[in-house]
């Protein structure tokens, strides 16, 4: 059945194999911990936590999640960190929480996204990504983690975010937390509906696809407008892209079309054949993605931001490039910060640094957070 | 439309990803294979396991693409264990290589996004984050970029597969999410 815009009421659950927002966290006043409470982790099977923090600590500290308020030297890690033009690994076990972001100075960011997998009967497990101390045009390091809680019996009912330093969790961190839904043949409530085709905005808390195109034609950028960034919160930019430039060829991400290169800072680590490397930039442009060298080679980026206004801009992509045959050039992950605090994104706008190198067959897609309404 | 709590019994298209297969196993097996697919129309997968390894020594997890075996698949890593940072690329691979564990019952997580439609090689991101878990022991983790040569197949299948007999043990969760675009 086709139907257009649903807003699901604040207690409705959308039980169709999806991730749902079930609780999002905006701090009016700096605190130590917040509790995500009532959950089922045995029900639920897994989460999604997002976090982008504000450091309400005067130096540097970790931001950390403890499921049931486990306190106890339960959990383990393994990450893999770049800072300025150093990557670093690193392990440790017998820890009482698991990092999911970091600040190093009063009033800096981190961003986050960590998936949680729930379920009791054997240890948990933790896999995060987050970019970390970052102000102005710097992002201070950008790290993969993955972590273990090694408790396999008791159910998670409920998720703690702890900051390491008293009253870390400043004012206008803001959290959201995502729960893995039921599909309608599962579930034993709700009201059922046959097939549904939804056309318009799907207000349920849920990320949506917005924009999406696939060029027939080479471009040199491609602009996805109409945006209301302070509204929507997160995106979530996927792009298969085509070099359509005969040669080497980068692609730059710009809210609002800001073409200042200097309003631009980035983190990034890679690897490419058998060199691993670190690399920073602040006060610069940064790119989306910057791996091709020759014509047709294909990139694949994720990339998820958090949009809204009030305090700088921060994004975080994952990404294979310079890919041609069975020929894989890079695997990176970069942070990128945008150091406008005021403007509401409107539109976003993917830039080749060449003539025509979002080739024929890129396709571009923008999802957004739908809250409900 | 307000809407309250709905469970749809049927098709639910509406942009969104959408959980197509989930599986917690019952018992060990070597392979399981998600078919039914049509990577054509879905675009986008994502694909995400956490496996218990029911394999008695180190046992490898791989991911084909309409189980095709041949040396179609390529891939650049960048990796992590304990201090040692790793990096490496393969030309000639017949899988995604998509996870590790070393010993029996450890876990090896790992998220994967496939870009399926053909028309142009396919294109895939691994996060192995962590392996070889044990306690609170992550042994490493994983990311890679990864490619599969094949411009003109659709993806009906989608196999996961241990390098051992049996590798992915009981309890090993695997759940494939499709975007269901709007028609």
């Amino acid at each position: 059945m086709r139907v257009g815009k649903l807003n699901q009421s604040t207690s409705g659950i959308l039980n169709a194999g999806v991730y749902q927002l079930v609780e999002e966290k905006i701090l009016t006043e700096a605190a130590t911990s917040v509790t995500f409470s009532n959950l089922n982790g045995d029900v639920d099977q897994e989460y999604r936590i997002i976090g982008r923090f504000v450091n309400g600590y005067n130096g540097g500290e970790n931001l950390r999640i403890q499921p049931n308020n486990d306190t106890g030297a339960n959990y383990g890690y393994q990450n893999i960190s770049g800072i300025n033009t150093t990557i670093a690994a690193a392990r440790d076990s017998g820890l009482v929480s698991h990092n999911i972001a970091r600040c190093e100075a009063l009033n800096d960011l981190s961003l986050s996204d960590t998936i949680i997998y729930a379920k009791s009967g054997y240890v948990r497990t933790f896999l995060s990504k987050y970019c970390s101390g970052i102000s102005g045009t710097t992002v201070n390091g950008i790290y993969l983690s993955g972590g273990s809680w090694n408790n396999t019996a008791n159910n998670i009912t409920s998720l703690v975010i702890s900051a390491s330093q008293a009253n870390g969790l400043g004012i206008g961190t803001h959290l959201f937390l995502f729960k893995r839904n039921l599909l309608g043949t599962e579930a034993s409530s709700g009201m059922k509906t046959g097939d549904l085709n939804i056309q318009g905005s799907l207000n349920c808390g849920v990320m949506q696809k917005i924009y999406q195109t696939t060029l027939a034609s080479a471009a040199t950028s491609v602009t996805i407008s109409g945006l209301d960034g302070n509204t929507d919160t997160l995106y979530e930019l996927r792009a298969r892209i085509v070099n359509g430039y005969n040669g080497a060829c980068g692609i730059y991400l710009r809210p609002n079309n800001d073409t200042t290169d200097t309003h631009y800072g980035g983190q990034k680590i890679y690897g490419s054949d058998s060199s691993a490397a670190a690399n920073h930039n602040s006060g610069a442009a940064y790119y989306f993605n910057g791996g091709f060298s020759t014509l047709n080679q294909l990139s694949f980026t994720n990339c998820f931001m958090y949009s809204k206004s009030g305090f700088i801009r921060v994004w975080i992509n994952t990404g294979a490039e310079a890919i041609s045959g069975t020929t894989v050039g890079y695997a990176d992950l970069f942070g990128n910060v945008w150091n406008n605090t005021a403007d509401n994104i409107t539109s976003l706008v993917l830039f080749a640094t060449q003539a025509s190198g979002l080739g024929v067959g890129t396709t571009i897609e923008l999802w957004a957070l739908r809250k409900k309404i | 439309m307000k809407i309250g709590s709905i469970r749809p019994q049927d098709e639910f298209l509406a942009d969104t990803w959408q959980r197509v297969y989930s599986n917690t196993l019952a018992a060990a097996a070597t392979s399981v294979t998600i078919s039914g697919l049509d990577g054509n129309t879905a675009e986008e997968y994502i694909l995400r396991a956490r496996i218990i390894n029911g394999y008695n020594g180190g046992a490898e997890y791989d991911v084909r693409l309409n189980n095709d075996s041949g040396n179609n698949y390529g891939h650049q890593y960048l990796g992590a264990t304990n201090s040692t940072v790793e990096t490496s690329r393969n030309t000639s691979t017949n899988k995604f290589y998509s996870g590790y564990a070393d010993a029996l019952n450890q876990i090896s997580m790992f998220e994967q996004n496939i870009y399926a439609k053909s028309g142009y090689i396919r294109t895939a991101i691994t996060k192995q984050m962590p392996r070889s878990v044990s306690g609170t022991t992550c042994a490493s983790l994983y990311m890679f970029g990864h490619s599969w040569n094949n411009t003109a197949d659709n993806i009906t299948s989608i196999v996961v597969i241990a390098d051992k007999a049996n590798g992915i043990g009981i309890g090993s969760v695997i759940e494939l999410y499709a975007k269901r675009s709007k028609i």
